[in-house]
This record gives structure tokens, sequence and C-alpha cells, in this order.
């Protein structure tokens, strides 16, 4: 795995650059002491796992994982137990005290391998930047909270105005984001733009019925039903269709 | 428990209230008795205005040496009416004999009777307004404890202590150079075992010389010099006469630590912290700057300086100021207090 290092303090990065000597299976591909560094080193370096301080000169960790397209896997290294990680409301992320335990950090280095894992299983990862697809993961913050989710775990996005609802699990974060410009960005083959107001992921389509006004109703699973349009639902049948 | 010795407002009462009763009961036989006779005068002057209030001093006494103040209603009401009719009929027959031995027949039983209840009504008096005024007493003394427990407790909770991200920062790095730079690291456990002994002992002091408080900044700037690096410059101008000044501990250690993490800390090229203390006017006077900019409050920032600010309040009253700007990129925190603490 490529490990990229972002802590503001040199003597931080080079005690856990020395900690992650131990595990042959982590390769340090880069360092960065700013959120503007760490932001330009994940668009030039293909990262597989990042090391996250959270207080940085000027931005947080957190402002970092919001500017980044796809959020790789995800250890916070912090000093002290910081209100902000409590928010945080993950499994798909660990984080680590400074001074880092070496065992705490095996520990956290297993999780993120079994992750990987995963994630490679199910995408052969093209290198540079694609549409967001179901294994990707991203990072939502909505006020105090954070949440980190794949996309194939989002059910669909709500557009209100220049904000998006995203449904998934019992959670509605509202997020700064278009309906369009989301669209723009998340694999077809996964998304579809069910109406103005609706973005649904196809995997939770469940049923298409006749709807009134010669629209259809699609429910989707975990109990949501959107109205579409006749042209809109011949589309999705398209898209769903065999 | 003996007594402790009765203040005026007793003696006061002692004498308004027994003298009250006295001419009561004297005014009453003057009034009503035909024909008069000079020994009862003289024992009603002598049991109503002499052994009344002997009685009830010596109870006072008696109560306090059997604990009697500690007990609770439940226990010490029937106690007390045990003594009231002790009291009252034990004297009642003391002035029955007395009339006896000056030649007098002996009184009726209605006599005898109205004397007791009279006495009994005098002693229940004076027991109830007592123990009233000694609850008074007992709930002022709570109150009082209360507030110097409140007031105590308050600036405790005000004390600086260090920043945990700081504390956890520096036993990082300490953690690395360990390994890559002993002879570093060993005078890094130093300054920081000096540091945390400092912020422990300011529990228990309240003032401290301005130049150990400035020797401890020192170390704590290089702490903070081996995390920061070359991000951190430090100038300091502290004039002579102002380091005679005492004050309370942690309080530049504060500002500085503020300055560090609000100031230094967010610029990723670093910048300049300046120490500066003078004596103005019989004051004096220490400034904190720092590169960087003054963000509103609302971010999590503000609570050590609102800490500084109540703190001062509690301890100096109006006598400190304390000011925090912001001219041309540089954030300057001002403080002004008397040589000593009040």
């Amino acid at each position: 795995m490529n490990a990229l290092l972002v802590d503001d303090e040199r003597l931080a990065r080079n005690e856990l650059r020395r900690l992650l000597a131990a595990h042959p299976g982590v390769t340090v591909v880069g360092e960065a002491a700013t959120v503007d560094e760490a932001e330009a080193r994940l668009r030039e370096l293909e990262v597989d796992l990042l090391f996250l301080d959270i207080k940085m000169p000027g931005a947080t960790g957190f402002d970092l994982l919001e500017r980044i397209e796809r959020v790789p896997l995800l250890v916070f290294t912090t000093a002290y137990d910081e209100f902000a990680l409590r928010a945080f409301e993950v499994n798909a992320c660990d984080y680590l005290l400074k001074p880092i335990r070496p065992d705490r950090l095996a520990a956290a280095l297993d999780k993120m391998r079994s992750l990987w894992l995963a994630a490679h299983a199910a995408t052969a990862a093209p290198a540079g930047r694609r549409l967001r697809s179901a294994s990707d993961r991203v990072f939502l913050r909505d006020g105090d909270r954070c949440w980190i989710v794949t996309m194939g775990e989002i059910v669909f996005f709500e557009g209100e105005g220049n904000y998006a609802r995203v449904h998934f699990g019992a959670n509605r974060p509202l997020i700064r984001a278009s309906l369009s410009a989301l669209e723009a960005r998340v694999d077809p083959a996964l998304f579809f733009r069910a109406s103005r107001r609706y973005l649904i992921n196809l995997r939770f389509v469940e049923r298409i019925d006749p709807g009134v006004d010669d629209g259809y109703t699609v429910s989707l699973r975990g109990g949501h039903s959107v109205t579409v349009s006749r042209r809109r639902a011949r589309q999705l049948r398209e898209s769903l269709g065999l | 428990m003996t007594p402790p010795v009765p203040g005026r407002p007793y003696w006061i009462c002692q004498a308004a209230g027994w003298g009250g009763f006295l001419a009561y009961v004297l005014g009453g036989y003057l009034l009503t008795e035909h024909p008069k006779a000079a020994t009862d005068v003289v024992s009603i002057v002598f049991f109503n205005g002499l052994v009344c209030p002997a009685a009830t001093h010596g109870l006072r006494r008696w109560m306090y040496l059997r604990g009697w103040h500690q007990l609770s209603s439940r226990r010490l009401t029937p106690r007390l009416v045990a003594v009231v009719a002790g009291l009252a009929s034990g004297l009642t027959a003391a002035v029955v004999l007395w009339l006896v031995l000056a030649g007098q027949s002996v009184m009726s039983a209605t006599g005898a009777f109205s004397i007791a209840a009279g006495f009994a009504v005098a002693f229940a008096g004076w027991l109830t307004i007592y123990f009233a005024v000694q609850a008074r007493r007992k709930r002022d003394a709570l109150q009082l404890e209360l507030a110097v427990v409140a007031r105590d407790a308050q600036l405790r909770s005000l004390r600086a202590q260090l920043n945990p991200h700081f504390l956890f920062n520096c036993l990082n790095s300490l953690r690395h150079l360990i390994v890559t730079e002993p002879a570093r690291a060993e005078v890094m456990v130093t300054g920081l075992a000096e540091l945390l002994r400092y912020s422990l002992a300011s529990d228990r002091l309240d003032a401290v010389g301005l130049s150990e408080e400035l020797r401890v900044v020192d170390e704590y700037l290089e702490l903070e010099r081996v995390r920061l690096e070359d991000r951190l410059t430090v100038t300091r101008c502290v004039a002579p006469e102002a380091l005679h000044a005492r004050i309370p501990p942690m309080l530049i250690q504060t500002l500085v630590d503020n300055a560090i993490k609000h100031g230094i800390a967010e610029l990723p090229g670093g910048g300049v912290v300046r120490i500066d203390a003078r004596v103005v006017n019989g004051r004096v006077e220490i400034v904190v700057a720092n590169t960087g900019q003054l963000r509103p409050p609302a971010q999590e920032g503000g609570r050590g300086l609102d800490n500084t600010k109540a703190r001062l309040r509690l301890i100096y009253g109006d006598a400190a100021t304390f000011s925090l700007q912001e001219t041309h990129g540089t954030v300057e925190a001002r403080l002004a207090l008397p040589m000593e603490p009040a």
C-alpha cells in the first residue's frame, strides 16, 4: 500500500516513518506539511493510505478531505482526543493518538489492509482521475458531523437548490453541491438522474410501477419511492435491462 | 464542647428579655395585689431579675457541654420540654420555700401553679429565641463557607493548565528524538519535567515572581521550538525593575501558549512571538504579541483568554486591565497589573 504522511511537524512525520519501517507492506510515497501540499501530492501520486493530522496551519485535515475527489483509506493521527474525532461516525477509518503505540499502528494497518483488499477485489483500479464508482469512498460533512461512505452505500441524492441531501443508512447530511454537479462526477452505470430532484442509486431500485399523471413510481430498497416521468422511466428500464 | 464567649447581642437579649419579664411580673404584682408585702417584691426581683438570667446562662453552658447544639430538632425538643418543666417547678418550689422562710403561710396550689406557668412560659420563650438565633447563625456560617469554597473552586478551575495538545505533541517529538538524537531528548525531558512541576505547583501558589514565570516560559518556548523548528522566533524585552513584580502563576504562559496555538502554529511559514515587560506608574505592563490575525472568538480559541480574564477579575477586582488587539498582522495581548496581587 502506498502511504502519504500529512503532519505539520517534521519530527512527527519522521517518527511515523520510522514506525512504518517495521511494516514492509506499506511504502511511504510522500510527505506533506500543509493541507495545500497534501492536496498536490494526492493529485500527483497514487495514494492508497493517508495518515492525516487534524490540526495544521491554516486549515484542518477535514478541510483537505472536503477538497479531494476520492478519499483514500484514512488513518487520523492526533495528539489529543479531540472533539472533532468524536463527531466522526464511520468505521471505514481509524485514528491513532500520538505518541503512537506500535501495536495500535499494527492493528490500524491490519484493518486498512483488509479494507484495501476488499476494494481491490471490487474494481481494478485505473490510475488518474475517473468517475466515482461503487467502491470509491467520499467524505461528507454537515455541521459538526462527518461521515466517510462508499458510493455504493448511498441510496439517493435529493437536490435542494445548491445543496443536496445524501441518503444512506439512517443518515441524511446536507452537503454543498448541486445535483447537476454531482451527476457529472458519478458513474452513470451506478447513479441515474430520475427527476429534477433525485439522483438515485440503481442498485437500490426495487420496483417500477405506473403512477398518476402518466408518470411512474420507482420504489427503492429502504422504503423510499420517487416519481419519474414516462420518458425517464423508459431510460431507467433500459439502463437496468439485460 | 465548651461554649464560646458570648457576644454583645447575647447580653443585650438577656438584659432586655429578663428585664422585660421582671417589669411585667413586678408591674402585675404592684397593680393587682392588695395588700402588698415587701418580701414579695424582694422575691420577685431576686428570682425574676437574678436567678432566671443566671439559670439560663448556666443552661447555655450546660447545653454546650452536653452537645445539645448538635442535636436534631426531633431529639432536642423532648429534652428542652423536660428542662423547661424542671426549671419551672424547681424555681417555683424555691419561691414557695423562700416565702415560708420569710414567715408567710404556704400559698395555695393555684398560686403556685400560676407562678410555675409564668416561669415555664418565660423559659420556653428564652429557648425558642435562643435556638432560632443559633439556627440562623449556623445557616449564615454555612453560606459564608459555601461562598469561600465556591470562589476557591472557581479560581482552581480557572487555573491555567498546560494545553494537552502541546503536551502530547511534545511527547511525540520526544519519542522520536530518543532514537535519533538522544542528547537533545535528554535536554527536552528535563525542560518538560520543569514545566510540569511548575504547572502542578501553580495549583498551590497564589503568586510567583515574574522572573520565575519568565524562566518557565523560556523552557516552554524551547520545547515549542523542538516541534515548530525554525517556524518560531522569539524576542524578549524585560525591564529589570519589572522582575520584582509578583503575578499569578501560569498567567504569561497561558498568553504565550495562545500566541503559539492561534498564531504561529496556524502559519505555514511561522512567525515571531514577542514578550515585553516594564513598570509604568507603579504597575507592571506585560505584552505578549505574535504574528497572525485575530479571529472571531466564535472558534474554540476564546476559552483560554476568557479564563484569564475571569481569573484576573477574581484576583484583582478592577485593578487589572487586559486587552487583545490586532495591528498590522500582529496580535497583541496587553496586561497591566499592580506589582503585587491584593
